[in-house]
């Protein structure tokens, strides 16, 4: 029998996502769902990859978050050429004190965008897997933390693909969710062209959440209560990804583990303080689709990862009676 | 066709199918042990008579107890009826009344009239009230086709072993044939794919018609050639076969060097005595073991035979459905070891849920105690649901089922969303439920009982996330 604990109340986390979004939707027409993915990855501490083609508005998004979090947001455009150290920071002499100084990286903001990560170094690239994991980076032997609440979105475009250096999957596996933005609808398009004809609505948008509030949020949303049937049910999704006839690498504990603490994020959003299959299947695609490798045979068919997780969302059963 | 019209006559197909064979079980059966003292016919009218009954149990929606309990009446009446028709016809039901302890002691004196009547009603009244709680469809009119060809030819093996005369089991096999065949293309159709769904239905209904005209012509043709006296010629020959494997074992066992008698006491004879026992030859058998064993090679070629047909056929009809669908073209990857596979599968799980059976019996009741009213509510909406052909799909949350099922009873919508979301919360959430809310669930799942649902659509996609079809 599960354990009667106090309740926790999960209504300012309701109230701070509709602020959220609504301010958000100021600037970036039509995508609530990707606006409440970031939000989920934020509640829970989890990192975006958005991969789409170049103006669908990956750095509008980011930033229209950024703005909306009132937190410091630092933006890497990753070239083959960018260093680890652009991206951490470097210790420097300073003559006039003679002393080694620290200069941070733009990492070290709360809200950081990496524009075409595929197209650093795998050394550049690898130097993120220890602040996405470890919430911290290392620069001469000194570990820095980073500061919190922490957001990494990372693009990349998936068209272009002379001269980049595809994520290899341990770095993939970190990313909490992978959003395809995709083209807007005519409406949003047309909306889009209204908006920002007399400037960008960016410059005006200001924050509707305090960073302390965000971290009392991110508490609350770990409060949130997950079944045992939840919980089975979402290790099963990531066994049945473990084996099945096309897929040659499936979802790792990471994922479940990802795929559970995105839940509840998701179910507090929605004004809930337990979690329900249904919060797992509206994240299952978005937190395992980039984990997982498709066979060769597969990719030739042309069928898509995110057409597997739906095909397995399908297979595995619900905990549900009878 | 209709779809309305499409499933009754798929119904009819099965009926037909099933009460081909039927009839030809019975008939050997009253044959063999009755020496046609019953009528087979006149028995088999138990069958549609129980699915019509049953049927009409369904239409009405009552209680699952109330509807187990009138089917079992409906039997009992239908089982004393004919009874009475076939074997007290000439008496008064006064008369006849009087006779039911009388026949109901003449039931353990051995394989009586009255007993055949007694295990052939069950049967059919149990055959009959699961075909009524079919949805019919290709997958019962393929699984009738196997499971019927099975039967039929363990029917032929069994009236030749006991030398019965089937005179009516060829056309017996050509109507069963005829039904099947209807009930496959028809049940095909009815899932919106297949020919007689699609634009060349004139030329495919040609053909099927062909095929029906063929494979009746030939049955003529076998049936004019095959009898028992030819079936016996098979067994014959499979007794010349076993005969040279015994033969040739005892030559291999005589190779071997008799072991030397050891030094025992003689036994005391009177001098001059002769011995008349023969000396013990070990590959002679005592006629218990003999039969036994004819009995059990008998099973194993028919089981062997049964699996053999149930292969080819899946085969034949998974090759007629993709050709039929259009998917002619389509690359086919042929598996090996499959069948062996599922067939192992198939037995790991009936041994699995043979084991947990004990288990089952004395398994504590793990829900929290404050929820098993609300969970067994909900329990009863899905089986409610189910046997009005809304069934949940293993993948639908709770949510995504009551957008499924509202749209079926709009009517009660408001009253599934309140079921819906007690059940949610009774089974994710760590809170009891509220007394008052339990209370008021239950009144609503009273009144959604007695709404009335719109017949289901043919199955296409059920589930919420994805487009899988059945």
């Amino acid at each position: 029998m599960e354990k009667r604990e106090a309740r926790p109340d999960v209504a300012p986390v309701r109230a701070a996502a509709a602020r959220l979004i609504e301010n958000v939707g100021r600037v970036v027409v039509g995508r609530r769902e990707t606006i409440e993915l970031v939000l989920a990855a934020l509640l829970c501490e989890g990192h975006i990859l958005i991969e789409d083609v170049p103006g669908t508005g990956k750095t509008v998004l980011a930033k229209a978050v950024a703005r909306s979090l009132d937190c410091t947001f630092r933006r890497i455009q990753c070239t083959p050429d960018l260093l680890p150290s652009d991206v951490t920071g470097i210790h420097y002499f300073n003559q006039k004190t003679a002393e080694f100084e620290f200069r941070p990286g733009p990492i070290l903001a709360n809200v950081v965008l990496v524009d075409e990560i595929n197209r650093a170094t795998p050394r550049t690239q690898s130097c993120l897997l220890e602040s996405m994991q470890e919430q911290q980076v290392t620069v001469d032997l000194d570990t820095v933390p980073l500061p919190r609440p922490f957001l990494l979105i990372a693009t990349q475009n998936p068209v272009e693909l002379e001269g980049t250096f595809p994520l290899p999957e341990a770095q993939l596996d970190r990313f909490l969710f992978r959003i395809r933005l995709g083209y807007p609808s005519e409406e949003g398009e047309t909306a889009i062209l209204e908006r920002f004809q007399k400037g960008s609505p960016l410059e005006a948008l200001g924050s509707v959440i305090a960073a302390s509030e965000l971290l009392s949020l991110q508490r609350l949303c770990r409060e949130v209560f997950v079944s045992e049937p939840v919980r089975r049910y979402i290790v099963a999704l990531a066994r049945a990804t473990r084996g099945y006839k096309d897929i040659e690498l499936g979802a790792s504990p990471r994922a479940s583990l990802s795929l559970s603490l995105a839940t509840q994020a998701l179910a507090a959003m929605r004004g809930r303080d337990f979690v329900i299959p249904d919060d797992v299947k509206a994240l299952a695609v978005p937190a395992l689709a980039h984990r997982l490798v498709a066979r060769t045979q597969t990719r030739l068919r042309g069928q898509s990862i995110e057409d597997i997780v739906r095909e397995i969302l399908g297979a595995v059963p619900v905990p549900v009676e009878g | 066709m209709r779809p309305g019209w499409r499933r009754s006559v798929i119904y009819l197909t099965l009926l037909g199918a099933q009460g081909c064979w039927l009839y030809a079980v019975l008939t050997l059966a009253n044959r063999h042990a009755l020496q046609d003292r019953v009528s087979v016919i006149g028995l088999l009218v138990i069958y549609p008579a129980s699915f019509a009954f049953n049927r009409a149990l369904e239409w009405l929606g009552w209680h699952r107890a109330i509807r187990v309990t009138l089917s079992w009446l409906g039997w009992l009446a239908a089982m004393l009826l004919m009874a009475k028709a076939q074997l007290y016809a000439g008496e008064p039901f006064a008369d006849a009344a009087h006779s039911v302890p009388q026949a109901i002691g003449a039931i353990f004196e051995g394989f009586r009239p009255e007993l055949f009547i007694l295990l052939a009603s069950i049967l059919l009244w149990w055959l009959g009230w699961r075909l009524a709680l079919t949805r019919p469809g290709f997958r019962p009119a393929l699984a009738e086709l196997q499971f019927g060809v099975i039967i039929i030819i363990a029917v032929f093996f069994i009236a030749a072993e006991l030398g019965v005369s089937l005179p009516e089991a060829v056309p017996t096999i050509l109507v069963f044939f005829i039904f099947a065949l209807s009930g496959i293309a028809l049940g095909h159709a009815a899932e919106g794919s297949g020919w007689l769904a699609g634009n060349n239905r004139p030329g495919w209904s040609l053909l099927l018609a062909a095929i029906i005209g063929l494979v009746v012509a030939l049955g003529w043709l076998i049936g004019s050639f095959l009898s028992p006296d030819l079936l016996q010629y098979v067994l014959d020959g499979l007794k010349w076969l076993w005969g040279m494997i015994v033969q040739a074992l005892t030559f291999i066992a005589s190779l071997f060097p008799k072991p030397e008698p050891g030094e025992m006491p003689l036994p005391t004879t009177t001098p001059g005595a002769v011995p008349t026992e023969e000396p013990l030859n070990p590959w002679d058998l005592s006629e218990i073991t003999r039969s036994r064993l004819q009995i059990a090679w008998t099973v194993f070629m028919v089981g062997f035979l049964g699996l053999a047909l149930w292969r080819v056929s899946s085969q034949i009809m998974s090759w007629l459905r993709r050709r039929l669908s259009g998917l002619a073209d389509a690359e086919s990857e042929p598996l090996k070891g499959a069948f062996r596979a599922d067939l192992l599968a198939v037995l790991r799980r009936l041994w699995r849920f043979l084991a947990s059976l004990p288990l089952r019996l004395f398994r504590r009741n793990t829900a929290v105690p404050e929820n098993v009213p609300v969970r067994q509510v909900y329990r009863r909406l899905l089986r409610w649901a189910a046997a009005k052909g809304f069934p949940r799909a293993g993948s639908q949350t709770p949510y995504e089922y009551f957008e499924y099922l509202a749209a079926a009873v709009p009517q009660a919508r408001g009253d599934l969303a309140f079921v819906t979301e007690q059940y949610i919360r009774a089974r994710y959430s760590p809170l009891p439920p509220d007394p008052h809310e339990l209370v008021e669930m239950k009144q609503r799942w009273q009144s959604i009982k007695k709404a009335r649902l719109k017949k289901p659509e043919p199955e296409r996609s059920r589930d919420g996330e994805t487009g899988s079809t059945s």
